[in-house]
């Protein structure tokens, strides 16, 4: 992560101004969606929240706004970040389809070995662990209920032969 | 509150076979989760949801606190040796823990505060056993006036500590509140903020919450870059300081009974810090620290390797994880932002907290005490004799850590709510956590904010019901009015006294990259 400074008077996009500002629209859109769709004792808490929020949220922005100009801005390294977090999205994506016995030893070995660089033997051994904590312990052993995955129980359908009839 | 209940409770919990198994199985775990920098005690409870998923609530609460009760006491052998606080509590005890490691007395130190922490938990429950029946009538006096304020002022408290960033504490105990608000409206039963979504119809749950904006951004932190353990600050393996005796850690816990009043007298103080919502483990270390330092004749001493400034920090730390029991069962009000996870937990696992536990769930709520001090006791013995080698969990490689914890995130994640598209809100969140944590916006508050807007909305109707708006100008609203406008003020004050750029500027640069180590949570 390095530092640069911020041209004097230009106004930078720093990632606590898109916070502050996701904030801002978070307890506006919730202060507009209670007014016009909830009945007044329903809508007064909201109203009350998501009006101290927005407040609160503007309040900062302008903060950061002045604060920005001709500061250091943190300069944040993307290509270390965004990797693991497309890894999770997929691994959710994954598990939608298919669902955590398949799709978390699956998403797990990939991690260790194309990630991480883990041994062949290392990231596999893990990934069997998980498998089977989750088939052994959680789904047989403990009967907890784990989601299956949109996809996975048509293709079970589909690999089913029908029977007659 | 009979006699026959308390040593009942503690019988139960010693011959049930399922509830020692529990507790040995938590100690371990507890153990686990304080050396290895980047976990701690909060993600150590949500990551065990999948294993009490579906547990009655007497052992789910029985294995989640007594892993919680000792997180602290397991990351004092990393914090020690290696000089780097796993989980931020432990901070205070560097000071002169890490000095006297340097001088050669690393057992002295370790025995000192292992020993110390194990009394620090007994005489924790200790105070809270005798508390008890003196909190029973008060508790049970209590109206919706004063729920209403109680969690406005925890709200309050909470924020308000997150000090430099009281306003950014506040926008974001706001936005937990609002996504408390999800789900049915508890006076009307519209439904609010749901969006036509049958996954959000029962509301948004602390779990999962919890899980999107503290293990995500966590694990994000300690994935980054090769060398993960030294971006946590975590420095190799040294043996040398893993060389010594036992006889060197016997003299570290005789230290205690040589500064018995210190001892005694922290780990009181720890018990009400714990009481009070807001006030969390660093503040108990740091208070008995400053208390060790006051009431020394030659503070000097103090930052080169001074037992007693081992001793207070350990005691206090520990011993507020009992006094914190108090508002979490009783008023539905947790004491700090591990409290309220445990809140989260408890109240999944089927515990309906509040003023009423008092009456039907005494049993319960005896189990869990005991449950503390067993915990206590037990890791305390087991990590004097083993400690040592406790030390190399710290070193587990976060290459290797980070996804095995995000499986069990997201399996987490679902099991809370039983519903795969909470798994798509903890991938979306997580990202704001991230970015929340990078900055370090104070994300405890958004916990509280979850947990105690509801309760204050719930309670606000009822006494709206009952008093009209005139229950604002009653006696006890205006104390409590008091109390928030003090405590906001003198924050308010705190943080606008320096210069504004100043105080932007500390906040955007504090060591974002401080691994798990963060100076506010």
């Amino acid at each position: 992560m390095n530092s640069k400074p911020v041209p004097a008077g230009r106004v930078r996009f720093t990632s606590t101004f898109a916070l502050s500002l996701t904030f801002l629209v978070i307890f506006v859109s919730a202060v507009v969606v209670a007014k016009l769709n909830y009945p007044a004792e329903a809508a007064s808490m909201p109203l009350i929240i998501g009006g101290c929020g927005a407040a609160l949220s503007l309040l900062q922005l302008i903060a950061e706004l002045r604060a920005s100009r001709g500061a250091y801005e943190e300069q944040i390294d993307l290509k270390k970040d965004v990797p693991l977090y497309l890894w999770v999205w997929s691994f959710v994506i994954a598990v939608t389809a298919f669902g955590f016995v398949l799709a978390a030893p699956v998403m797990l070995f990939v991690y260790l070995r194309f990630r991480s660089r883990e041994s062949w033997w290392l990231s596999l051994l893990l990934s069997l662990a998980v498998l089977g904590l989750l088939y052994g312990m959680f789904q047989t052993a403990l009967g907890v209920p784990l989601f299956e995955g949109l996809a996975t129980p048509r293709i079970k359908d589909w690999l089913t032969p029908a029977g007659p009839g | 509150m009979g006699v026959h209940v308390i040593f009942s409770s503690l019988v139960d919990l010693l011959v049930t076979p399922k509830l020692i198994g529990l507790m040995l199985l938590a100690i371990p775990l507890g153990i686990f989760f304080g050396c290895v920098p980047g976990l701690g005690g909060k993600l150590g409870i949500v990551l065990l949801i999948p294993f009490v998923y579906g547990m009655d609530p007497l052992p789910g609460a029985v294995f989640l606190l007594s892993m919680h009760a000792i997180v602290h006491t397991g990351g004092i052998v990393p914090s020690i040796l290696f000089g780097v606080p796993t989980n931020g509590p432990e901070a205070p005890l560097l000071v002169d823990g890490y000095p006297m490691v340097r001088n050669g007395q690393a057992g002295r130190a370790l025995g000192a505060s292992l020993s110390a922490a194990g009394i620090g938990g007994m005489i924790g429950v200790i105070c809270v056993a005798l508390i008890l029946p003196v909190v029973e009538p008060f508790v049970l006096s209590f109206s919706p006036i004063e729920f209403f304020w109680l969690a406005i002022i925890g709200i309050t408290l909470i924020s308000a500590l997150a000090g430099k960033m009281l306003v950014q504490g506040l926008i974001v105990g706001c936005f937990g509140w609002l996504i408390g608000m999800i789900g049915l409206d508890p006076q009307t039963g519209v439904q609010r903020f749901t969006f036509n979504q049958l996954f959000l119809w029962d509301g948004f749950d602390v779990i999962s919450g919890v899980l999107a904006l503290y293990a995500l951004p966590e694990m994000m932190q300690l994935g980054r870059g090769k060398d993960k353990r030294a971006n946590a600050g975590v420095p190799g393996i040294n043996e040398a300081v893993t060389q010594y005796t036992f006889a060197e850690v016997w003299d570290g816990v005789k230290d205690n009974f040589r500064h018995w009043g210190l001892t005694i007298t922290t780990a009181v103080m720890g018990t009400f810090i714990g009481m009070i919502p807001g006030l969390g483990g660093e503040a108990a270390g740091w208070m008995c620290y400053a208390y060790a330092v006051s009431r020394a004749k030659d503070s000097e001493r103090f930052g080169k390797g001074a037992v007693e400034g081992v001793i207070a920090p350990s005691t206090g730390m520990n011993a507020k994880e009992g006094g914190g029991l108090l508002p979490t069962l009783f008023f539905g009000v947790p004491a700090g932002s591990g409290m309220a996870i445990m809140l989260g937990a408890l109240i999944m696992l089927g515990v309906k907290p509040g003023p009423m536990m008092i009456v039907h769930d005494l049993p319960l709520v005896w189990s869990l005490i005991w449950a503390i001090a067993i915990s206590n006791l037990l890791c305390t013995g087991f990590l004097l004799v083993v400690g040592k080698h406790m030390s190399a969990l710290a070193h587990i490689r976060a290459s290797v850590l980070v996804p095995v914890v995000l499986v069990f995130a997201l399996l987490g994640t679902y099991l809370a709510k039983d519903h795969w598209e909470s798994l798509l809100v903890f991938a979306g969140m997580g990202a704001i956590g991230y970015v929340m944590r990078r900055n370090q916006w104070p994300r405890p508050c958004f916990i509280i904010g979850l947990v105690l807007g509801p309760t204050a909305e719930l309670s606000f109707h009822k006494a709206f019901a009952l008093h009209g708006l005139g229950f604002l100008t009653q006696p006890t609203s205006l104390v409590m009015m008091a109390i928030i406008a003090v405590t906001l003020t003198a924050n308010l004050r705190k943080t606008y006294r320096r210069k504004p750029a100043d105080a932007a500027g500390e906040a955007r640069h504090a060591s974002p990259i401080d691994g798990s180590v963060s100076p506010r949570r």
